[in-house]
């Protein structure tokens, strides 16, 4: 079942062009945070950053993974203590962590690994049924075997 | 990348945000407001949250499709529960008009400077039909697989597809 993760940290002054330099210089860091379904980061009115992601698992684990690839970002944050001690690291992001009051979730109960494997599975069956349409029975049960 | 983010950050008086939150702690309890959201068919998540200090609400959204057509169907399906929770926003226009409605989103809402999904090819009814494609060949592929010959395999073929057919 995924979770939702919001962060609200005040930048330090002056450094939001610095902190959304920083996230496009991470390319695409959310793809190194295994459980992640989909997650934002952004320089929020100048002062704040944002980071929100649904996730699957254990917040903490998920949460250090998460630290640890936007660590350049979130070094432009007040009080931002290091990637380090992950106590630390835990509890100034808890500190930040807004409750999301009430969300909709088209899939809640799957996780990432499940959603991949589901769309791969409905790939390859509708490829199969689309190459042996019109086969007679012992091709498609040839073609299912060597499948 | 199918998905598109909205981040919206709506200011709200102060005397507001404990009826949110009372709509929300309400919202929980049933799945009668969520239903027809997730009916729509194209959220992939949304939540909502109050900012700090409770003047301001932050609606964090990914959809498929484009913003007028996402705003466009919560005006349509589900305007009761939009003006619960906005009706006293500062500047909310009410979500009779789609219009006024789609100007307020456009007016509010903060681009992110990095949005990732990771099955980003996937629309939300791919994702589902795909889980329930999973359960159903989970529950098919004994029989499928254990098929002794092929007039066996075809016919197991044909019952899975017939009940698949939906899904692929």
């Amino acid at each position: 079942m995924s979770a939702a993760f919001i962060l609200l940290a005040s930048l330090r002054g002056g450094e939001a062009d610095a902190a959304r330099a920083a996230i496009h210089a991470l390319g695409k860091p959310f793809a190194d945070v295994e459980g992640t379904h989909l997650a934002r980061i952004q320089v929020l009115e100048d002062r704040r950053l944002l980071v929100a992601a649904d996730y699957d698992g254990d917040l903490k684990a998920w949460l250090l993974r998460a630290a640890g690839v936007l660590a350049p970002v979130l070094a432009h944050c007040a009080f931002w203590p290091g990637t380090d001690n992950p106590a630390e690291v835990l509890d100034w992001a808890c500190d930040r962590m807004l409750r999301a009051g009430f969300s909709v979730v088209g899939s809640p109960d799957a996780t990432v690994e499940q959603v991949i494997a589901a769309l791969a599975l409905r790939d390859r069956l509708a490829r199969f049924a689309a190459e042996t349409e019109g086969l007679g029975e012992q091709a498609l049960f040839e073609a299912w075997r060597a499948l | 990348m199918r998905a598109r983010p909205l981040t919206v950050l709506s200011p709200i008086p102060w005397w507001w945000a404990p009826w949110i939150c009372f709509t929300w702690w309400v919202a929980r309890l049933t799945s009668r407001v969520a239903a027809p959201l997730r009916q729509l068919s194209f959220i992939h998540f949304a939540h909502w949250a109050l900012m700090p200090g409770r003047r301001r609400l932050l609606f964090l959204t990914s959809f498929d499709g484009s913003d007028i057509q996402y705003i466009e169907a919560f005006v349509r399906v589900v305007p009761g529960r939009i003006d619960a929770l906005y009706k006293f926003a500062t500047g909310f226009p009410g979500p009779g008009r789609f219009g006024p409605v789609n100007q307020y989103i456009a007016d509010h809402n903060h681009d992110p400077d990095h949005f990732w999904m990771a099955y980003p090819h996937a629309s939300t009814s791919m994702v589902s039909d795909a889980l329930a494609l999973a359960q159903l060949y989970a529950a098919g592929a004994a029989r499928l697989n254990g098929a002794r010959d092929a007039e066996a395999f075809a016919r197991e073929w044909r019952r899975f597809l017939t009940e698949a057919q939906e899904l692929l």
